[in-house]
């Protein structure tokens, strides 16, 4: 078995079993065999990550513990190694995220930004309880392609001081064709046009999509 | 499948009730000198409503009634209702009369069944969340969904309680209470816990630590150092009183309290409540039945089910209808327990204080007085320390409720408290989300 395959195999299990320290040591014993930290990211942590998600897709909510526990695991091998790059990773892309205006729901917003890392985009945590005023501001502060707003309630997403406002000022600034908007959280599960709705140009339904997405608005800017 | 939730008011036992430290005559009726004979307490929960009266002239309490709150079909958490609130003026007077209504329905059966007489009631006193005492009085409940209110007094008088003294049969002169919440995220009903547990009593030793966990669909805990109280509230969900479990119910006649290993793996013993056909799980029962299959490896440390266990999760008990435990009931408890968890890190944290200075652990609520305590220091439902320490109470809000009714100050009791008390925001502190995660695991609570 190629040596990369049996590391991904034997991550893959600890994963599953949420096992922190087990996953921890499959990397650890990895990189000292001489396997690339890019290749870890890259090749193991990621897909690892994605079918993971795809394993759980089925039953979201009866999963949505072990989301938490496995992207957490994710995201400390992710930090662990990219200082460890060879080479000094080329930036695919600059995002700021936060929670939208009376969201204090930040777990979702975690796992995306250990997701939106690994694939060596630059994240701004605004934090939670974000004005639409300071998504731009900010936005434009850190030469943003992309603003994330993530809004678990209902009130949160479709309000007046959300997604809809932060779209009403990129109009009036004239920034609406450089910055794009991506969306997340539970409403957007329930209705799969509510993107629309609120003027968005994208909504993500989980940390390894966004990351996808992402890009995706972020080649669109450029 | 039978809505276990759709349940009538049901009489209190003696059981139901926290011993109050006070008891006696009443110095308010005797400072009155005059006034009406009885008085009533009202616990008003997100979930349910309890109900007592008493005989203001012997400090006797006379019955005690509890039911679900009807407001629940707007949803089952607070901000649910927040929401629903805010769409309408109407919507939100429909919401209110709805608590209004129940409290007026338990008065008159309490008086239809030889209790306090509505009219005989002089004085009136309600506990309760910060949202729901503002859904009940419609004031201030848009400011809740603003989180910038949530470490804020917020006024939940109600202008004008003619309609209730109307609704409820009270005479003109009765008085009507709402006992105020500490603030947005802090209800006036962890007030009332922590004076019926006496948390803030001197205590002879040096080690003041006193711990209070109110398990509720929301949550509250308090932390007192021995000059401060530390207090925050931690969105614990509804899976603590059986609600969004597969086969959950809260606990009433029928539903399981406790589960005991059996004499083989797979069989166990049930204690259900009234001695009735089993119906389904109460808080307590499912703690029980995830510390049982934890213990047996059939429910792994990280909630995941054992190979061969499918979607449609793990039968306790099979009848006519299965008492089954699935995953997604799992998880919801999972959750729930890490937040109770975090939160009480941070609270530790915050007053510079470890575990092991906690001299007392009060818990009450949706779990009552059966909490199995070795099952849920094995989950990390409450924090691992000597059992000697740990005191379970059943509903401590209305027993603190009760003990303002029947002490002279009424409301003026609380002062000290409010001025010792320091709100704990927890929502967004990147601290509480790494404690949370942490907690997920079926384990001891980790609070290192």
């Amino acid at each position: 078995m190629d040596p990369l395959q049996s590391i991904m195999k034997a991550y893959n299990e600890a994963l599953f079993d949420t096992d922190r320290d087990g996953a921890l040591k499959v990397v650890h014993e990895a990189v000292a065999a001489g396997v690339t930290p890019e290749d870890i990211v890259f090749k193991v942590v990621l897909p690892a990550m994605e079918s993971m998600i795809k394993s759980i897709s089925e039953d979201f909510d009866a999963n949505l513990a072990q989301h938490f526990m496995t992207a957490q695991i994710a995201t400390e091998v992710t930090e662990e190694m990219i200082p460890k790059f060879r080479a000094v990773p080329s930036v695919a892309g600059r995002v700021v995220i936060g929670t939208a205006q009376g969201d204090m729901h930040s777990l979702g917003k975690r796992i995306v930004i250990g997701c939106l890392k690994a694939r060596m985009i630059e994240v701004t945590d605004l934090g939670v309880n974000v004005s639409p005023e300071r998504f731009v501001d900010e936005a434009v502060a850190c030469n943003a392609g992309v603003i994330a707003i993530s809004a678990m309630m209902v009130h949160t997403a479709r309000g007046e001081n959300g997604c809809l406002r932060v779209r009403q000022l990129l109009k009036e600034r004239g920034l609406d064709t450089r910055i794009k908007i991506v969306v997340g959280g539970a409403p957007y599960h329930f209705a799969h046009d509510l993107y629309k709705v609120v003027q968005a140009d994208a909504w993500a339904e989980d940390g390894v999509t966004a990351g996808r997405v992402i890009e995706d608005l972020i080649r669109r800017v450029r | 499948m039978r809505n276990r939730y759709a349940q009538p008011w049901r009489p209190l036992s003696p059981d139901d009730y926290t011993p109050l430290i006070h008891t006696g005559p009443g110095p308010a009726y005797d400072a009155l000198q005059r006034g009406r004979a009885c008085g009533a307490a009202v616990d008003l929960g997100t979930s349910q409503i309890r109900i007592s009266t008493w005989d203001r002239r012997t400090g006797e309490r006379l019955a005690g009634i509890c039911g679900m709150n009807p407001q629940a079909v707007f949803g089952t958490d607070i901000l649910m209702r927040l929401t629903a609130a805010c769409r309408s003026e109407e919507r939100a007077r429909e919401i209110s009369r709805m608590a209004g209504n129940a409290i007026g329905d338990a008065l008159r059966l309490l008086a239809s069944r030889g209790s306090a007489g509505t009219g005989d009631i002089g004085q009136i006193m309600i506990v309760g969340n910060t949202a729901m005492l503002s859904l009940l009085s419609l004031k201030n409940y848009s400011l809740l969904l603003q989180p910038e209110y949530w470490s804020r007094e917020i006024d939940c008088r109600p202008e004008d309680t003619r309609q209730w003294h109307t609704d409820w049969g009270l005479a003109n002169d009765a008085a009507i209470d709402i006992i105020q919440p500490l603030g947005g995220f802090v209800g006036s009903d962890l007030l009332a816990g922590v004076l019926a547990t006496n948390l803030t009593c001197p205590a002879g030793d040096a080690a003041e630590g006193a711990l209070f966990i109110d398990f509720g669909s929301n949550s509250e805990i308090a932390l007192w150092d021995g000059a401060k109280l530390w207090v925050t509230s931690a969105a614990g969900g509804p899976a603590f009183e059986g609600r969004g479990i597969t086969c959950g119910m809260p606990a009433g006649p029928g539903a399981i309290y406790r589960i005991t290993p059996g004499h083989s793996p797979h069989d166990f013993a049930f204690d259900v409540i009234g001695g009735e056909e089993l119906q389904g799980l109460c808080g307590s029962g499912l703690v029980d039945g995830i510390a049982c299959l934890l213990k047996l490896g059939i429910l792994k440390k990280n909630g995941n089910f054992s190979p061969g266990i499918g979607k449609d999760g793990f039968s306790l008990f099979r009848g006519r209808e299965d008492i089954v435990l699935k995953k997604k009931d799992v998880d919801s408890m999972q959750r729930a327990k890490a937040a109770i968890g975090a939160g009480v890190f941070c609270l530790l944290e915050n007053a510079g204080m470890r575990l092991r200075d906690l001299r007392r652990v009060c818990i009450a609520g949706a779990f009552g007085k059966h909490l199995n305590i070795a099952n849920a220091c094995s989950i990390g439902l409450i924090p691992d320390v000597s059992p000697a320490k740990i005191e379970l109470y059943g509903n401590a809000a209305l027993a603190g409720c009760e003990l303002l009714l029947i002490a002279g100050e009424g409301a003026e009791t609380l002062a000290p408290l409010r001025s010792s008390a320091h709100m704990i925001n927890l929502s967004g502190d990147s601290l509480f989300e790494d404690k949370f995660i942490q907690n997920l695991y079926l384990q001891p609570m980790q609070t290192a």
